[in-house]
């Protein structure tokens, strides 16, 4: 453990771009989780006489069609935003390694179906897969993070399958056996304890993706609905009034969510570099 | 996969037939004559049974909010969103393939830095967010692009149609005023899709590139006194091109997706935006339609993909 530690700084120093992501991303999570206490104000009550108004020192990121401070919306989307995210990618991530292991360890006709399940899943293009699911199980948030769980579902299944099978005969593997392990001890206290460096890359990139999905979603009026703040949405209703040069309303949401899938995706490739020296680019 | 779709449709909550019956107000017999005439009074697996026998005939089912039937409406609106598609991913080639070379001849310089930089940026934007800071720029700001809404603006008329797509129709017609109406309409849109893919196609470029010129046949190339220029082109991107194809396909296949972000920002009248207006309406034809055709596509540009294989590297065809 130390002696991660101590190779974490290591290539942290030599990787300040690493470094700054991290930071980043939690000052992002921060201000997510504080939004409620330092929002200057109230993200859902509207003000039509301050309409529409540029950015200026009382609202730093301006105020959008109805009055309301752009900035406070941001800050409290990204809440919304990072919890959809995190808890797609968990579920997808629990559920992916535990199929995905005991595929790779049992085989035979558990492993052949499943493969079979996952090539039909990745036969759509994810993203009109993601729609469809939520238009099936209705319009609702908890619905978007389903539908971006089943669609990370596939990644994580054949990942774990594939870092599974490598490691199914190894010598502690078989020890473990030996010792009298059950099949599901096995996979759940050593398999799978084993493959969570490697998976962990993959959680931090897929982060960013489950947010660019979820923002692309709502932007399309599915799940998240107005006037919830999320900043899919708020690009959607900015989309009303670029064409006559409100910019602000589109501009600092979009810029929101490119920095958190930039702090996220630096991070995965940060976390390749510390976790798997094999795979350094 | 056919099955996949028609249970995926079947579970979407809220009955279409009071949906689209009359009104709020309408009978309850009014409402059972309807589910009757759209077959949801059988059980799902005669539903099912039915439906299949429907596609294989290529029938598709009637879209309740048009009243056409979906493969008329399809096969309508499918040109719009190839002909965006296929020119984004010419415009993306066009800019990756040559940044990809340029990095990949200079590791570690400026124009390498500067690529990476632009590649971790470029997946990090939103296309709906780049469509419409574009728009911004060159419609709003700029004034170079004409108002963002459909394949033609209002003073143009569309051309005799032969194809549906609309460039290689004016240009068929020689009506090269109108040409360059549809061409302006068609940039913004496809210029966004195309910064969206840029970036894995010019990483890849940049990644194989580099492997190829740093194998013994191009040492030797170089090493005869061969010009630069047939190194480069000949034996190092011809050998670097297939990992490039590989990606196209991945690339094809997220196109597809985000064409129904791209098409409601640009208001394209493709089967992207069809099939969401659809979507939101519950109108399950359209949708089922949709998602079969995209997979079809998606199928055969895999297939393509694949014999394009044996054209670049005989090899391949050998086995």
């Amino acid at each position: 453990m130390n002696a991660t530690l101590r190779h974490a700084g290591w290539v942290l120093r030599g990787n300040p771009v690493t470094a700054i992501a991290a930071t980043a991303m939690l000052v992002l999570v921060g201000l997510a989780v504080a939004a409620p206490w330092i929002v200057p104000y109230d993200p859902v009550v509207s003000d039509v006489s301050n309409a529409l108004k540029p950015p200026s020192a009382a609202h730093w990121a301006g105020t959008d069609q109805l009055g309301r401070d752009i900035l406070s919306r941001l800050l409290s989307a990204a809440r919304l935003d990072l919890a959809i995210a995190f808890s797609a990618v968990g579920i997808s991530f629990v559920a992916g390694a535990v199929i995905g292991a005991l595929c790779g360890y049992a085989g035979g006709a558990l492993d052949r179906w499943t493969g079979r399940l996952v090539d039909v899943l990745m036969a759509f293009p994810l993203f009109v897969l993601a729609m469809a699911l939520v238009a099936a199980l209705g319009n609702r948030v908890e619905n978007i993070v389903i539908a971006t769980a089943v669609i990370n579902l596939p990644f994580y299944i054949r990942f774990a399958r594939a870092e599974v099978s490598v490691r199914r005969n190894a010598g502690w593997v078989e020890a473990a056996r030996a010792g009298g392990e059950g099949r599901f001890s096995i996979v759940l206290r050593f398999l799978i304890p084993n493959i969570l460096p490697a998976m962990a890359v993959q959680i931090s990139l897929n982060l960013g993706w489950a947010i660019l999905n979820a923002a692309g979603l709502s932007f399309l009026g599915l799940g998240v609905q107005a006037p919830t703040p999320e900043w899919g949405i708020m690009v959607a209703e900015g989309a009303r009034f670029i064409g006559t040069g409100q910019w602000w309303l589109v501009a600092f949401p979009g810029l929101a969510l490119m920095l958190a899938v930039l702090c996220f995706n630096l991070l995965g490739d940060g976390l390749r570099d510390i976790l798997d020296p094999r795979m350094r680019t | 996969m056919v099955v996949f779709t028609f249970i995926l449709m079947r579970v979407l909550p809220g009955d279409p037939a009071t949906f689209f019956a009359s009104g709020p107000n309408a009978g309850q017999e009014e409402i059972e004559q309807l589910r009757k005439q759209l077959g949801l009074d059988r059980p799902i697996p005669v539903q099912l049974v039915r439906y299949l026998g429907d596609v294989v005939t290529g029938n598709l089912g009637r879209s309740m909010t048009t009243g056409q039937p979906v493969t008329t409406d399809l096969a309508q609106r499918l040109p719009a969103s190839l002909e965006l598609t296929f020119f984004a991913l010419i415009i993306a080639l066009s800019l990756a393939l040559p940044l990809g070379i340029a990095a990949a001849l200079r590791p570690n310089s400026i124009i390498d830095h500067g690529v990476r930089v632009l590649c971790t940026l470029g997946v990090c934007v939103p296309t709906f967010v780049s469509g419409l800071l574009l728009i911004y720029a060159f419609y709003y700001l700029l004034g170079l692009a004409p108002d963002p809404t459909g394949r033609l603006d209002v003073f143009s008329s569309p051309p005799p149609d032969v194809t549906g797509f609309l460039l290689i129709d004016f240009l068929l017609a020689g009506d090269f005023e109108g040409l360059r109406a549809a061409f302006a309409q068609l940039v913004l849109p496809a210029a966004t899709m195309a910064l969206f893919v840029l970036a894995p196609l010019a990483r890849m470029t940049r990644a194989s590139m580099l492997a190829a010129l740093g194998s013994d046949f191009v040492r030797t190339a170089r090493s005869i006194g061969m010009a630069d220029r047939r190194v480069i082109l000949v034996y190092g991107l011809r050998n670097a091109l297939l990992p490039v194809l590989t990606i196209i396909g991945v690339v094809f296949s997220t196109m597809l997706g985000a064409n129904v972000l791209v098409e409601k920002v640009f208001s394209w009248p493709g089967i992207g935006s069809y099939a969401l207006d659809a979507l939101l309406a519950s109108d399950y034809a359209p949708v089922q339609g949709f998602v079969l055709l995209i997979a079809v596509i998606f199928v055969l540009v895999n297939l393509t993909i694949d014999i394009l294989y044996s054209v670049v590297d005989p090899r391949m065809s050998a086995e």
